[in-house]
């Protein structure tokens, strides 16, 4: 940074910041200067250090060397209460609301107007007011929170953040829970912030919205700061070298040879469920998958994405409908008979579904041979040798970096975590495979190479169903996409016929005649 | 105004650091030396004040009660015969553990199995020795095992839960066995709360005359054996293990977690079963409306302290056989009165419950000195 050719200081500074746990060090001599007025994209890989940089800038954790400046003065955050003290100000990726409180409650919690405590409607709507016509939105203060849309409760946060004077605001992966066009809004509120002086630190690894938005873009990779770009002076190749440290990572569409008319292998037709706590119920879901197809599954989360996989696998009973896979109908059977029909699983949540987190990659990998032992084999030995080759062979095939098949899984980084699943998954060569957000907290390099093991698999006739929060990801694999919408399906487009904001009008619910 | 890109993008990373090393058993046993031996002192400094203050001297009182405990080869086997019931409960609570179901039950599973075996020992037979050993111990585990199934199953079928239960269970089951033992199953020749003598053939013999231990040492020997492989290296164990560590993976990959559930409780009740028949056949002879005396509880304890695996189960409760047996010998030796005994043996299990987070914090402190140190 050249900061003679400017008088004035950054708003922020974090200089030479090192911070380490133990021995994992999570950021090292890293740099960032925010200045007023610009909207600062701040992108890396997962575990390169962006979340505990944050946390470092609003008082969570206290760095172990460097320094922070504000407007130039060096000032040291012992906590959240310090940064706020100093104008800066952070919306978390998951919200701090109280659902059953009304907007204005929310907004004012722990700094009401008449003193801490002292709760006044009247005075608590006349002081929000302003916050809400700097971020140029209009929200009923006397709405409960719990009942408004996730974006306008994403907009109750940042009111909330420039409620208590924030001049810095820092927006942990805000786009995550967002259709395009409400990050388009979003984008609006941001740029709208920065013209009248803020800063804004935006931090995201979608790259296409890290361009829409950014001035500026730093890029951290293993904890150290790689450079920062101006954004109108670069492209997306360079910021993902600088992310991967790789120069031929391919982020376009995944290309592979698509046969055609290929039997159907599953087909689901007016499937139903009860509400699971978690997600919609599914109301008449039909579709079919062919061999070597691959449909992927587009929503916003909560509208019945991960109950349609789980309905698939067989952890969530239907109530009407059927399933059937290669012709055999396995609506009622358990999850073993339908893995044994030749279905795979990739499940969302890799920590607690797709491998046993304390166990050994060697545990991660054995269930397809265990799940075969029946009668007097289940008093056999589980980890026999043939598992221990087998678990070796895919821990070499697929390059997964481990300390060997005994390294605990909770050592290793996503990537290599959803590796391990991958290649379980793939090597029974299941007829279909159900890939629930398939590479979310992967990194970029890992993405890349689970694609290309994927489009091997359909090349054998596999097919597979793509369910995944990111759009991009659809785009970039599926052949044909559905998009679901309160349990529904409520549009079929092929893929290479449809773009990213005709998909996020039928998220928001819009239908179709293509609608099965 | 752009900063140039601070390293080549092409240019290997520092390398990420290598994940910790899965410990060999060398240092998992090293592990629990450290850990035994933290409480063994903690059990010596507790005792030397707890004597000290009842005005003797407590190095050489403490040495009478080891004296006492392990002092020549007879002492050492009636420490270790008073401990074999406590060995197979503390087996059959940890196999329930390790599946995540808390078997709190064992106290009373083990009445059941006493109760079962003296009545198999009293009613049937006299049979072949082996043969009516073999029935007693049978019948034990199936009222042990079928009581802690249906709890199991109360738990996986309607999500009852089951440390609820089985805790329930326990007041249920030892008073019902003990109005059996009262009302219409007593002996009538004898004062109230005792059922009929088994038969000689359903009695264990004895192995070192005068101690008290019989030859079911070695049916202890075969279940600590079979459970360790079964919990530790199965495909039945895997399962179990998986459904208590991480039971949505195990269900999305497939493993009937219902069926672990129950099948791990069932196997867990039968096994605490037979620690209560060994009460009859290997040592009461008969059935008594307080037979256990907290030994189920003991295995409670011991199986959350060894953390449910097998061989650390099998360790704990043989420095609990010597501790206690210790403190008898030091009550004898010192007129320590035995409340006392009781409070330091509760002191040290405490403090071994304790240990595991102790040492954590330890060695977390190491490392983080060991890392200032580099930097």
């Amino acid at each position: 940074m050249n900061e003679t050719t400017r008088p004035d200081a950054p708003l922020l500074e974090a200089s030479g910041i090192t911070k380490r746990f133990g021995p994992v060090v999570a950021n090292e001599d890293v740099h960032l200067d925010l200045r007023a007025g610009e909207v600062h994209a701040l992108v890396g890989e997962n575990g390169a250090g962006k979340t505990t940089l944050m946390r470092m800038l609003f008082g969570m954790y206290q760095p172990d060397a460097g320094v922070i400046r504000v407007r130039g003065e060096e000032r040291q955050f012992r906590r959240p209460q310090d940064a706020i003290d100093a104008q800066i100000g952070m919306v978390h990726q998951h919200f701090m609301l109280v659902p059953t409180f009304t907007v204005a409650e929310n907004i004012t919690l722990g700094a009401e107007p008449g003193g801490p405590g002292l709760y006044s409607k009247d005075r608590a709507k006349e002081a929000i007011a302003e916050p809400m016509r700097r971020l140029g939105v209009d929200i009923d203060p006397e709405a409960v929170t719990g009942r408004l849309s996730v974006a306008t409760q994403q907009k109750i946060e940042i009111v909330k953040v420039l409620y208590r004077g924030a001049r810095v605001l820092i927006l942990d992966e805000p786009t995550a829970v967002l259709t395009p066009q409400e990050t388009t809004e979003l984008f609006e509120l941001l740029r709208r912030l920065a013209a009248e002086g803020s800063a804004i630190v935006f931090i995201s690894h979608k790259l296409g919205e890290v361009f829409a938005v950014a001035d500026r873009i730093t890029v951290l990779r293993r904890g150290r700061t790689v450079g920062t770009y101006d954004a109108a002076a670069t492209d997306a190749a360079e910021v993902v070298a600088a992310m991967t440290g790789r120069s031929d990572v391919n982020l376009g569409r995944v290309e592979r040879v698509v046969p055609e008319e290929q039997p159907p292998v599953l087909l689901v037709d007016a499937v139903s469920t009860e509400k699971p706590g978690h997600d919609a119920a599914l109301d008449q879901v039909s579709f079919t998958v062919r061999a070597g197809e691959i449909l992927g599954i587009a929503g916003v989360e909560g509208n019945g994405q991960t109950a349609l996989a789980e309905a698939l696998v067989g952890t969530l009973a239907l109530t009407g409908g059927s399933v059937s896979i290669s012709g055999t109908d396995v609506g009622g059977l358990d999850v073993a008979a339908r893995r044994d029909h030749g279905l795979g699983y990739v499940p969302e949540d890799r920590h607690h579904e797709g491998l046993p987190i304390n166990g050994t990659v060697l545990e991660a990998i054995a269930p397809c041979e265990v799940r075969k032992r029946t009668g007097l084999g289940v008093l056999a030995s589980a980890l026999s040798a043939k598992v221990r080759t087998t678990a070796t062979g895919l821990v070499r095939e697929y390059d997964i970096k481990a300390a060997g098949v005994d390294a605990v899984c909770s050592t290793l980084s996503g990537g290599n975590q959803q590796k391990i699943v991958v290649a379980r998954e793939l090597e029974e060569q299941p007829a279909c495979l159900v890939l629930a957000q398939p590479t979310r907290g992967v990194d970029l390099g890992a993405i890349e190479y689970l694609y290309g093991r994927i489009a091997e698999a359909t090349a054998r006739g596999c097919a597979v169903l793509l369910v995944s929060a990111d759009l991009d990801e659809i785009l970039r694999l599926s052949d044909r996409v559905l998009v679901m919408y309160r349990g529904r399906v409520v549009a079929e487009k092929q893929t290479l016929d449809t773009t990213r904001e005709e998909l996020g009008m039928h998220m928001m619910g819009a239908t179709t005649g293509g609608a099965a | 105004m752009t900063a140039a890109p601070t390293t080549n993008p092409t240019e290997p990373a520092a390398p990420a650091p290598a994940p910790p090393e899965r410990p060999g058993w060398r240092a998992v046993a090293g592990r629990q030396a450290a850990a035994i031996g933290y409480t063994v002192v903690i059990g010596l400094v507790l005792a030397s004040v707890l004597i000290y203050s009842q005005g003797y001297a407590p190095f050489a009182t403490i040495q009478s009660g080891l004296q006492y405990a392990v002092g020549d080869p007879t002492q050492v086997a009636r420490t270790f015969a008073w401990g074999l019931p406590l060995y197979v409960a503390a087996l059959g609570v940890a196999i329930a553990f390790r599946s995540g179901m808390f078997n709190i039950g064992a106290e009373g599973q083990m009445y059941a199995g006493a109760l079962a075996a003296a009545l198999t020992g009293a009613y049937l037979g006299p049979l072949f020795s082996p043969a009516h050993l073999l029935l007693c111990t049978l019948a034990a585990g199936l009222a042990g095992g079928l009581i802690a199934a249906g709890l199991g199953w109360l738990r996986a079928a309607w999500g009852v839960d089951e440390v609820l239960s089985t805790l329930l269970s326990n007041y249920i089951v030892i008073l019902f066995c003990a109005y059996l033992a009262i009302g219409p199953l007593r002996d009538t020749t004898r004062q109230s709360g005792t059922t009929k003598e088994v038969a000689d053939t359903a009695r264990f013999g004895e192995l070192v005359p005068r101690s008290g231990l019989t030859t079911a040492v070695f049916v202890v020997v075969v279940v600590a054996i079979v459970i360790w492989w079964l919990s530790e290296r199965s495909v039945l164990g895997y399962r179990w293990r998986m459904t208590g560590e991480s039971p949505a993976f195990a269900s999305s990959v497939g493993i009937d977690v219902f069926k672990a559930r129950v099948s791990s409780m069932a196997l867990s009740g039968f096994v605490c079963g037979v620690a209560g028949s060994l009460l009859v056949t290997a040592s009461q002879g008969r059935f008594w409306t307080e037979i256990a005396s907290g030994i189920g509880w003991d295995g409670v304890l011991i199986a959350l302290v060894a953390r449910s695996r097998p061989v650390a189960t099998v360790i704990w409760v043989s420095v609990y056989c010597v501790m206690r047996s210790a403190a008898r010998g030091i009550e004898q030796a010192s007129e320590v009165p035995s409340e006392l005994s009781l409070v330091l043996i509760s002191a040290i299990i405490i403090a071994a419950a304790a240990q595991a987070r102790v040492f954590h914090q330890f060695a977390q402190l190491r490392h983080r000195l060991g890392s200032l140190r580099r930097s």
